[in-house]
């Protein structure tokens, strides 16, 4: 009776949100990887837009991908002046959920590069971004 | 041959089950032989008066259902429906329609005791159902979350064809004899899924006979129908 209930309220109300997960990225200290290291006064945006993070001390982001696209372009800016570019290549995959619920989008072939500023080296830990839980990518400045 | 079988067992439990008024009803029977009260035993056909009804009323959804039975015994009929409908889902992320036809068969039992020449029920019925339909996702817009970037709905249309699904339902219902050999008839169902096809990625959330297809693989339908027997033999 109570599962019932309770499946019915699912079917009707979509609990999951958000239901298209982020890449989650990790700043880490390039010259002791095995630990985060905060970036300060971290800004990020894509061209044209306005900022995502905007002056944070964060060690630890999630981005939303262009799901109508197979690439997403971000700026990464540390202090004032010194910008990087983040190009992050995927498939977007349609999964459909449930009937309130529709579809979310799961980034497959996972790709990323940078141009050499105050991003030392990528590493992708996750070639497949399923969910916001996990770490995607890892960062090293 | 098998009706005469059929009916010689359940006159059969009908005794044993009202064991202690046999000798009365025995003596009833002797006493007053002069009168014995009959009713029509035959093929019932009829419409489903609903479905046309929220053809009319309801955007997106067209239905039409013929309903039969036969009397087997006192109280089983075999009974079934036929039908066809349409119906599209309209929710929040995606537009679908299911369109197809459906076959319902199964018995009921008249639990209603008449009085005298009467002839309404009170049923209690179990019917397996099938239904081989078509599906089309219409439209849909995906879930994304998050504003940063533009969303789109997608127009495409993608029509899956030849699905099917076996379900099993549990009815209740009356049925009162409002002129001669003419019934109106109202019925619940509560509806379980045994087999459903689904489209490739995504879900279906209509079944045509079916109705509305839960998470939980249940469903409820109802019928109102008017229906008329053929008779065949008065016992």
């Amino acid at each position: 009776m109570l599962i019932g209930f309770a499946s019915c309220e699912k079917d009707d109300i979509c609990i999951f949100n958000p239901l298209t997960p982020k890449l989650v990225i990790g700043f880490y200290d390039q010259d002791n990887p095995e630990t985060l290291k905060t970036v300060e006064s971290l800004s990020i945006w894509v061209e044209g837009k306005e900022r995502i993070y905007e002056n944070a001390s964060l060690s630890s982001i999630e981005l939303p991908l262009n799901s109508f696209d197979t690439q997403t372009v971000y700026q990464l800016s540390k202090g004032t002046s010194i910008i990087s570019t983040l190009t992050i290549n995927y498939t977007p995959q349609e999964d459909y959920v449930s009937r309130s619920c529709g579809y979310r989008f799961i980034y497959n072939d996972l790709t990323l590069g940078s141009d050499a500023s105050w991003i030392s080296a990528l590493n992708p830990t996750n070639l497949t971004v399923i969910n916001s839980q996990t770490e995607h990518v890892q960062i090293f400045h | 041959m098998y009706k005469f079988f059929i009916n010689f067992c359940f006159l059969f439990v009908f005794v044993f089950g009202f064991s202690q008024e046999k000798k009365s009803i025995l003596n009833k029977k002797s006493e007053k032989d002069s009168i014995i009260y009959t009713s029509p035993y035959g093929l019932r056909v009829g419409l489903d008066l609903s479905k046309p009804v929220f053809s009319l009323l309801e955007n997106g959804y067209t239905g039409f259902e013929i309903v039969a039975d036969y009397r087997l015994s006192k109280r089983f009929f075999i009974a079934s429906e036929i039908g066809s409908e349409e119906e599209t889902v309209v929710e929040d992320y995606t537009n679908s329609t299911a369109k197809g036809n459906y076959l319902k068969l199964g018995f009921n039992f008249n639990a209603y005791n008449n009085w005298l020449d009467m002839n309404n029920e009170i049923f209690l019925g179990m019917r397996y159902g099938f239904s081989l339909f078509d599906h089309v996702r219409n439209s849909y817009t995906p879930n994304i979350g998050d504003f940063y970037f533009p969303n789109q709905r997608i127009n495409i249309p993608l029509k899956t064809t030849n699905l099917t699904a076996h379900w099993t339902e549990f009815v209740v219902g009356l049925k009162a004899e409002t002129f001669k050999n003419i019934f109106v008839g109202f019925s619940l169902s509560y509806k379980i899924i045994m087999r459903i096809d689904d489209p490739e990625n995504f879900k279906t959330l209509y079944v045509p006979g079916f109705n509305r297809v839960y998470q939980s693989d249940t469903g409820f339908g109802f019928n109102y129908s008017i229906s008329y027997t053929i008779p065949f033999v008065n016992k």
